[in-house]
């Protein structure tokens, strides 16, 4: 399958904040890509550098073969986008809404099938957009979106802010769209029951830098929990590649590995614990120990933890 | 396509519209009447003679509606978060925003020209006005009516342009009206209007290629 997005070294910097860090990803033609981290870790920037809302300070981006800050408005047809907060003009109807978008697309736009996914979501197209509540207005947009038959669709968090029904809903939706083959979808979220029922592969930004681009089961294998318990004060905690984060907590130290291997087994037993216990994650606790960062633990916890 | 920007922005500017409509219609009442007037019974104006009360009030109306259309066109964009909505339709983002300039322009240009056209033609009808009448007289203010377009522009690159609003965010509307002045002043020196007319075209064109530089290279966060 050739690729539909790539990447070269892509960077952003806000002044001298630097947000997207050398981003290389690549993503193949109907793939479902869960593009994942928490609030600030650039998933939104790198969707706005795609779609050319943004200028790369650094490197460089193409999508549908074609540079990402250039891209022309046949090429653009092609890619429908969602984006953060489901913008759309308040005052339109979603009748105008639609007479809007539709003269831009041309043949592209499949009216009946628009008017089937307003059908689906209950929504009559005399109403007003700013008298629908989030959900539905969030619904409007991927009607509107997807009425344009795109071959590559992206979405910007498309379930923030909306409740768990809503969510639901409209992740059914999405997934019910995704069965068309030869569909693109990159989407950003930073909930992961999200990402696990919709995407086949997953990207995490961590503070601005891809940590992780694999399928989405592969991810929740590779990372495991690791509590390296001693009879001692636990002892300074040497770097070693693939352990993502550690902190000691009372006589523990709690590791989070990626790709628990011999190397790893060796610098545990080099330290000389009296017990080492690997946990498993599922996807959740995988995500959030992967991007958590440093872990404070409140003093008083670990006083007394330490006394037991 | 075009015809559905052109209808967006005119939904969206229609208050502003008929604001201004509504000011420039009493304005040209007013001056061909002055009664209607609450303060100034008994009074006659003359429209068209240096600053007189038709071009003065004409200047002030065009400044305020032209400020405000320039701000609603773009501003509204981006309270309502639609930039990257609007700019990822299949177009190119010089004709979206040409567009916008072309209704927002087109909407003021034609209620000041009707205004002045109304007031000129009041005056030209005969036991109307208190002296001779030429259209030539109406020159000056077709050139205020023409320069308005530059604050015009100025108030559109404020909006579009991403800058702190408590730092250089009001420069382009600044540097907007120091450019009328001096165009203004440069014409009241001279009386050249044909000089007047190329300045003021020059001074769009290069607002106009700012625009589309700004719009072009900003990020739409």
């Amino acid at each position: 399958m050739p690729d539909v997005i790539t990447t070269d070294r892509l960077t952003k910097y806000y002044g001298s904040q630097c947000v997207v860090d050398s981003l290389n990803l690549r993503i193949a033609q109907g793939t479902v890509y869960g593009l994942l981290g928490r609030n600030g870790a650039g998933k939104s920037t790198t969707i706005k550098m795609l779609l050319g809302m943004a200028q790369p300070s650094y490197g460089r981006a193409e999508v549908l073969g074609e540079e990402a800050t250039q891209l022309r408005p046949e090429t653009r047809a092609r890619i429908a986008y969602l984006a953060e907060g489901h913008p759309l003009y308040r005052w339109m109807t979603i009748r105008q809404a639609a007479d809007f978008t539709r003269p831009f697309y041309g043949d592209r736009w499949n009216q009946p099938l628009f008017d089937r996914i307003l059908d689906h979501f209950e929504l009559l197209p005399s109403r007003r957009i700013r008298r629908l509540s989030r959900g539905q207005q969030a619904q409007v947009a991927l009607a509107l979106a997807v009425a344009t038959d795109p071959e590559l669709l992206i979405l910007d968090d498309p379930t923030l802010g909306l409740d768990t029904v809503v969510r639901r809903d409209f992740l059914e939706s999405l997934i019910q769209i995704i069965q068309r083959r030869g569909r693109t979808i990159l989407f950003s979220s930073h909930i992961l029951n999200d990402v696990e029922r919709v995407a086949d592969r997953i990207g995490v930004l961590v503070e601005g830098v891809l940590r992780v681009d694999c399928p989405t089961d592969v991810f929740r294998q590779s990372v495991r929990k690791v509590h390296l318990a001693f009879d001692r004060e636990p002892p300074a905690m040497p770097s070693c590649p693939g352990v993502v984060s550690h902190h000691p907590n009372g006589r523990k130290i709690e590791l989070v590995v990626v790709g628990l291997g011999d190397a790893h087994r060796e610098l545990f037993e080099s330290l000389r614990p009296c017990r080492v216990d690997v946990m498993e994650f599922n996807l959740e606790d995988a995500f959030i120990e992967f991007t958590r960062g440093r872990r404070k633990t409140v003093p008083i916890f670990a006083e007394e933890e330490a006394h037991a | 396509m075009l015809r559905a920007i052109v209808i967006k922005e005119l939904r969206e500017i229609r208050g502003i519209a008929l604001l201004i409509a509504a000011a420039y219609l009493y304005l040209a009442m007013v001056s061909a009447n002055p009664r209607l007037l609450p303060f100034a019974q008994g009074a006659m104006f003359t429209p068209f003679v240096h600053q007189d009360f038709f071009t003065i009030w004409f200047v002030w109306i065009s400044l305020a509606v032209v400020i405000a259309l320039g701000l609603r066109q773009t501003i509204g964009e981006s309270v309502q978060g639609t930039y990257p909505f609007l700019f990822h339709r299949p177009s190119t983002r010089n004709r979206l925003m040409a567009a916008k300039l072309a209704v927002g322009s087109s909407i003021y240009l034609a209620c000041g020209a009707l205004a002045i056209l109304a007031v000129g033609l009041w005056a030209a009808a005969p036991g109307t006005y208190h002296g001779p009448f030429e259209w030539s007289m109406t020159v000056q203010t077709w050139i205020l009516w023409l320069a308005t377009t530059v604050v015009y522009l100025g108030a559109f690159l404020v909006g579009v342009r991403p800058a702190c609003w408590f730092g250089t965010r009001l420069f382009p509307l600044l540097a907007a009206g120091v450019l009328m002045f001096g165009v203004m002043m440069m014409y009241y020196l001279t009386y050249w209007p044909w000089l007047a007319v190329a300045l003021i075209l020059t001074i769009d064109a290069g607002m106009v290629a700012v625009i589309v530089l700004v719009v072009r290279t900003r990020d739409y966060s």
